[in-house]
């Protein structure tokens, strides 16, 4: 069974039509990993027994007629996102051995469907990056071309889908971190809106700005998905309370006279002529459907990088002070308490961790904060007011996810800078709060693949998938 | 330029409860110059932060019944922590003589 090539749905309708069952769906998933996954290096941790016991349980709930949309369903799950009993690192030694004792909201749902984790997937140590290079453990390699990162920093997310390992995984995303590994490795991957989905249980970055989402071979999986991983809990104050809905809802509706905005800035010099041809030749695609073009601006596009990287690293800075080796976590040597916190943290933590610590503890210092942080908290403000100025003219935007395709492993280690700024297109997005779907849209002469964000307005993402949706089936 | 020194660097790892070797200090002055020279962009725009406009206020209609419920069970909350043999507390150094 090739992975890549199937759904969530038909998955489903194969495990409750008796075609295949939940043990050998898992068993194709773990066939698939070792043949492929020394290669790639998409997972930290891989459940194989505990896998093995979820499909036992999951086809006594099929066999009985009483399957949910997932039961049986194999996934992969980023190890920033608690899974009580199975260790979640967040792909650092500081977290090396933590296991911990409880279970994020979105994984409480996804057992109460009985799921079947297959593996916790590599990241950016801490959610800190957008290549997957930096975790602890490993680098992890594009599975279309290995000499290449996957993106970041839910690499292993994306990794493990486009290398046909599992159908769908889970991510986070604070700047870009499910649409951007997503564009590089050519799946689909969904941002939902600030508050769409429960932070609870998922390892706080920056607690303004992250979301869980997920990665999977179509829109419509994405939509499938997120059905049952979003709505709002008690336990994450920042989540909204709306009724249920179905995100796969509008699937098939025309998108006959939907404007779609295309803000000039995202098309400039920083994103590669073969990255704004692909997208550009996707827009006419949705034209061709009946889709409206519409032209605008975002003049503060500029000061987005700077002002997410100030808000996300001093929201992190305060996030991560919990890592003292104290309660959990690795802890250092020292003759003292200062001492101890002090080995702890320096021994734990790696160079980006520790340079974004850094970046933070700076933009809320006393005579910088005004200058940095409520700068970059007007220039939030102003962002925020240019996307609801753009969704007066339109129902979504549509931009390049990357200004690159995946690059070369190796090509950007030494340019913390040059890290940054390649966030430029996904990380207004963040700041906005909006939900955003990245698809792809074509390759370039390497092959790499090419993604398109489909961008919406809050709470919108029923649209956004009917639209990436209508591509994706007027596209293959 | 240098946008920041030793001194400055040193003041903010002190508030981040981390500390350098000399080579990684000269490192880190570098690096931190480089990204806070790239985050003075936003000098060159002249706007204000409107406190009213992000609704700051807590909507205390939305604040959970403060009913009491179970507790985690102690043995779950310790099972990642330096217990030191004694099984319901945190061993650390001491803080103060």
């Amino acid at each position: 069974m090739d992975m890549k090539k199937t759904t969530l749905s038909a998955l489903r309708k194969s495990l409750d039509e008796k075609q295949i069952s939940a043990q050998e769906l898992c068993g194709e998933c773990y066939r698939a990993i070792e043949s492929g996954e020394e290669s790639i290096g998409a997972f930290i941790t891989l459940t194989k027994e505990e896998a093995k016991k979820a499909a036992e349980k999951a086809q006594t709930r099929i066999d009985s007629g009483e399957s949910d949309f997932l039961t049986g369903i194999p996934l992969a799950i980023k190890d920033n996102i608690c899974t009580d009993g199975i260790k979640t690192t967040c792909a650092s030694k500081m977290l090396e051995n933590f296991v911990p004792p409880y279970d994020a909201t979105v994984i409480e749902k996804l057992k109460g469907q009985d799921y079947v984790l297959i593996g916790k997937t590599n990241m950016d140590e801490f959610a800190m990056g957008g290549a997957t290079q930096t975790s602890y453990f490993k680098r992890s390699h594009n599975p279309v071309d290995t000499s290449r990162v996957p993106g970041g920093s839910s690499g292993g997310s994306a990794a493990a889908v486009a290398a046909g390992f599992v159908p769908a995984s889970l991510g986070s995303d604070t700047g870009g971190s499910i649409r951007q590994p997503a564009s590089f490795c050519g799946v689909a991957g969904l941002k939902p809106t600030y508050g769409r989905v429960s932070r609870y249980g998922l390892v706080a970055f920056g607690s303004s700005l992250d979301q869980i989402g997920p990665l999977a071979n179509t829109a419509a999986d994405c939509g499938a998905l997120l059905n049952v991983i979003a709505g709002g809990d008690e336990r994450d104050a920042t989540s909204a309370k709306l009724p249920k809905e179905d995100f796969t809802g509008k699937i098939g509706q025309s998108i006959n006279g939907m404007k779609i905005a295309l803000p000039k800035e995202f098309y400039g010099e920083a994103t590669d002529a073969e990255v704004k041809e692909a997208v550009m030749k996707a827009a006419k695609e949705l034209e061709a459907l009946g889709a409206v073009l519409v032209s605008c601006e975002m003049p503060s596009l500029k000061y987005g990088i700077p002002a997410y990287y100030l808000i996300a690293c001093a929201e992190a800075a305060s996030n991560l002070s919990r890592f003292d080796g104290i309660k959990y976590g690795l802890r250092g040597e020292g003759k003292s308490y200062g001492e101890m916190i002090l080995d702890s943290r320096n021994r734990g933590f790696g160079e980006e961790v520790k340079r974004r610590i850094l970046l933070g503890n700076y933009a809320l210092s006393s005579g910088y904060f005004d200058a940095y942080y409520r700068k970059a908290c007007a220039l939030r403000q102003r962002i925020k007011a240019e996307y609801e100025a753009i969704f007066e003219l339109a129902d979504v935007i549509l931009t390049p996810t990357a200004p690159t395709v995946a690059f070369k492993i190796g090509s950007d280690d030494n340019d913390p800078v040059k890290m940054f700024t390649a966030d430029m297109l996904t990380v207004p997005v963040n700041i906005a709060g909006l939900p955003a779907i990245s698809v792809p849209c074509g390759r370039n002469g390497d092959n790499m693949p090419i993604g398109m964000s489909i961008v919406g307005r809050r709470f919108d993402e029923s649209t956004l998938i009917q639209m990436a949706d209508a591509y994706e089936k007027e596209h293959n | 330029m240098a946008k920041i020194d030793k001194a400055a660097l040193d003041h903010i790892a002190e508030l981040s409860k981390l500390s350098f070797t000399d080579e990684e200090t000269e490192k880190m002055i570098d690096q931190m110059s480089n990204i806070i020279t790239f985050m003075d962009t936003i000098r060159e725009i002249d706007i204000q932060y409107d406190d009213a406009k992000d609704n700051n206020q807590i909507s205390y209609a939305r604040l959970r019944e403060d009913k009491a419920g179970e507790s985690f069970p102690t043995e779950k909350l310790l099972q990642n922590a330096h217990t030191g043999g004694d099984g319901d507390c945190y061993v650390l150094p001491k803080m103060m003589e």
